[in-house]
């Protein structure tokens, strides 16, 4: 079974004579452990495709499921719970809690998380996800002592210390210049090999769609291209 | 990293508007303890006076003593519980479990005859021992000693001072006794009242009640007595009480009034405390407005981190529990600080009084009986009450823009962002 299944699913915006077709009909299969990156122009219907995958929204028409739940079918805790286990989201603008420390913005998504853990665990939980990502000795800095760089690399602990099948990653090098999208983007890579996550991007940039083993071009709400590489 | 830790930080994070909605919950709370501090001592002190001089906590009279009682008429005295005699109906009165004291008291208009004028006074008989248990007449002498014997009497510090008399000297007082013939006995004075009530000390001078029972021609009689509990709320108990022992002793010609219906401003007074509760109440839920409108801006302000904790799979429930506890500490804090200024300020007053000259003008003129000086009342009650009070309205408070944060969709408040 594919982590993710989408059947003829439709998306609109508005309601009476002011609507508007986010995504029309689309199918789409991914399968555990993939490296895929969406792309097209703004306002194809990228940004829609993945607040559906990550159960954020729900389709107007057709089925999405994740994991084998139906996401239209469930209730707004059951979503909840979904992303709580199942998914990892890295965003733009990094979207880190100002107040807390590096250390404590990923302990908070472990704690949401709610997975069992003794306090010792955790801690060496964060501690080993924060070094993998090359935070381990700015693991107490707070965001604004951070550079864009090791802030998106927080967030990217921060979505994966959870172990979620899922990383749904939404334009991730936006704010990054190029030295620091490719070391961001390693780490994502390397995080993909070595725990077998799945990662799905939303993006313009160039240097991730290179990295990406699957590319789906997204045109007026519809799957144009799925190409796959090796 | 749990969610209370995460409400405490953030209010760090704009510390000039923690500081401002801290601020509004503490001066709202401070305001409240001081002025409850301040009704309060009002009414310990002011009704204390009108509980301790005029009418305990129950009063009993004759029927028509109650309706005649400005000519303080002898007619109509209380002679007891099937005319026992007035002795006997206090055992039978101290012999209910909430009564704790009874003082009897006669009391009878009298004059006397200075150098160049006609000084008008009260006589109030009393009994002296148990007025060292009840009442503030043996804790009120400023020079002397009470009365005990014969032809003794405590005269007020303002009547002493038109009399030209000290504690010492005699006086011939001239009065009407039972039968309306007039009488003319010379007293000792033992000693002066000083109450710090014009209304008290200006007029009223104190005999032994059996000295006022052989001068006035009455028996074992007494114009009114008052019957204390254990405190002023157990009043309408109290009432209760001996109304049923009055009613099972077929004793139908007597009444009783409880201390705060017996006067017109002590009832009037008495409705304004009550009415002050609801002030109270007003201003703390003003202090919440204040903070709720805080953190409605700080909902707006955090619409994108409340879209990524949703995403992180916090639950509505716990979006609303974030933003609660942010408002709650900031109403601990608040009520913490108000409760500290409130309570050392009420502490102040209640040890040096707030002298109220206007007042002292007016309770004279008016013959009331209120020290111009209120004593704030100082009590940990009040000040657990206030600040209980200040964290409850304000987490009621909290709750609305809580719930604004929660019912945001995470799609429409990540979005957010982009725009």
């Amino acid at each position: 079974m594919a982590l993710l299944e989408m059947e003829r699913v439709e998306k609109i915006y508005g309601q009476g004579e002011v609507q508007v077709l986010a995504l029309r009909g689309v199918d789409l299969e991914i399968e555990e452990g993939e490296f895929a990156t969406v792309f097209g122009p703004s306002g194809s219907g990228k940004t829609t495709l993945l607040n559906l995958i990550g159960a954020l929204d729900k389709p107007t028409g057709g089925t999405v499921k994740l994991n084998g739940c139906e996401i239209g079918q469930m209730s707004k805790n059951e979503l909840a719970g979904l992303r709580r286990k199942d998914i990892g989201f890295i965003f733009q603008s990094y979207n880190l809690i100002p107040v807390l420390s590096a250390y404590e913005n990923v302990e908070f998504a472990l704690t949401i998380a709610r997975k069992d853990r003794s306090r010792e665990k955790k801690t060496q939980k964060v501690k080993d996800i924060l070094r993998r990502v090359g935070l381990g000795d700015m693991m107490h800095r707070r965001p604004n002592q951070l550079s864009g760089g090791q802030k998106q690399r927080v967030a990217v602990a921060r979505a994966l210390v959870k172990e979620p099948r899922l990383i749904l990653a939404d334009e991730p090098t936006a704010n990054l210049d190029s030295e620091t999208s490719r070391e961001v983007l390693e780490i994502m890579l390397r995080m993909n090999r070595e725990l077998n996550t799945t990662f799905i991007f939303s993006t313009h940039d160039p240097m991730v769609m290179e990295y990406a083993r699957r590319l789906l071009e997204i045109r007026d709400g519809m799957i144009s291209r799925d190409e796959r590489r090796s | 990293m749990d969610l209370a830790r995460v409400a405490w930080r953030n209010l760090n994070r704009n510390t000039v508007r923690t500081a401002v909605a801290v601020l509004a919950v503490a001066t709202v709370v401070a305001i409240v303890i001081f002025a409850r501090g301040l009704m309060e001592g009002s009414v310990e002190s002011s009704f204390g006076m009108y509980i301790d001089n005029n009418f305990g906590h129950v009063r009993i009279t004759h029927d028509e003593y109650a309706a005649k009682e400005a000519l303080l008429p002898l007619d109509y005295t209380i002679d007891g519980l099937d005319s026992a005699g007035a002795d006997a109906m206090i055992d039978e009165l101290e012999g209910i479990d909430i009564v704790q004291g009874v003082l009897p008291r006669i009391r009878f208009p009298a004059v006397v005859q200075a150098a160049d004028s006609v000084v008008r006074m009260v006589g109030v008989g009393i009994e002296p021992t148990r007025e060292q248990k009840h009442g503030a007449l043996s804790g009120d002498v400023a020079q002397g000693r009470m009365p005990q014997t014969d032809k003794e009497i405590l005269v007020g510090s303002g009547l002493l001072h038109q009399l030209d008399a000290e504690p010492g000297d005699q006086i011939s007082i001239i009065f009407s006794d039972a039968g309306e013939s007039p009488q003319e006995v010379t007293f000792d004075v033992v000693g002066s009242r000083e109450s710090g009530v014009s209304g008290l000390d200006d007029s009223f001078f104190y005999l032994p009640l059996e000295t006022a029972r052989g001068i006035l021609g009455l028996g074992d009689e007494a114009t009114e007595m008052l019957i204390f509990s254990s405190q002023a709320g157990l009043a309408g108990d109290l009432q209760g009480e001996v109304d049923a022992l009055l009613v099972e002793r077929g004793s139908t010609d007597y009444t009783t009034v409880v201390w705060n219906q017996a006067d017109a401003f002590v009832e009037f007074f008495y409705e304004m405390t009550r009415i002050m509760d609801l002030v109270y109440v007003m201003f703390i839920v003003m202090g919440a407005v204040v903070l709720s409108t805080t953190l409605t801006m700080v909902v707006r302000e955090r619409t994108s981190e409340i879209g990524m904790m949703a995403a992180l799979g916090l639950t509505s429930r716990d979006i609303v529990k974030v933003f609660t506890l942010e408002g709650i500490f900031m109403g601990l804090i608040g009520s913490l600080l108000g409760t500290a200024a409130g309570g050392l300020l009420t502490y102040h007053y209640s040890q040096a009084g707030l002298y109220a000259e206007e007042f002292a003008m007016l309770s004279t003129e008016l013959d009331l009986l209120i020290e111009p000086v209120f004593y704030f009342a100082f009590s940990f009650q009040n000040l657990m009450a206030s600040f209980a009070m200040g964290v409850v309205v304000v987490a009621f408070a909290c709750l609305y823009p809580a719930y604004q944060a929660a019912k945001l969709k995470p799609v429409d408040a990540l979005h957010f962002i982009d725009e």
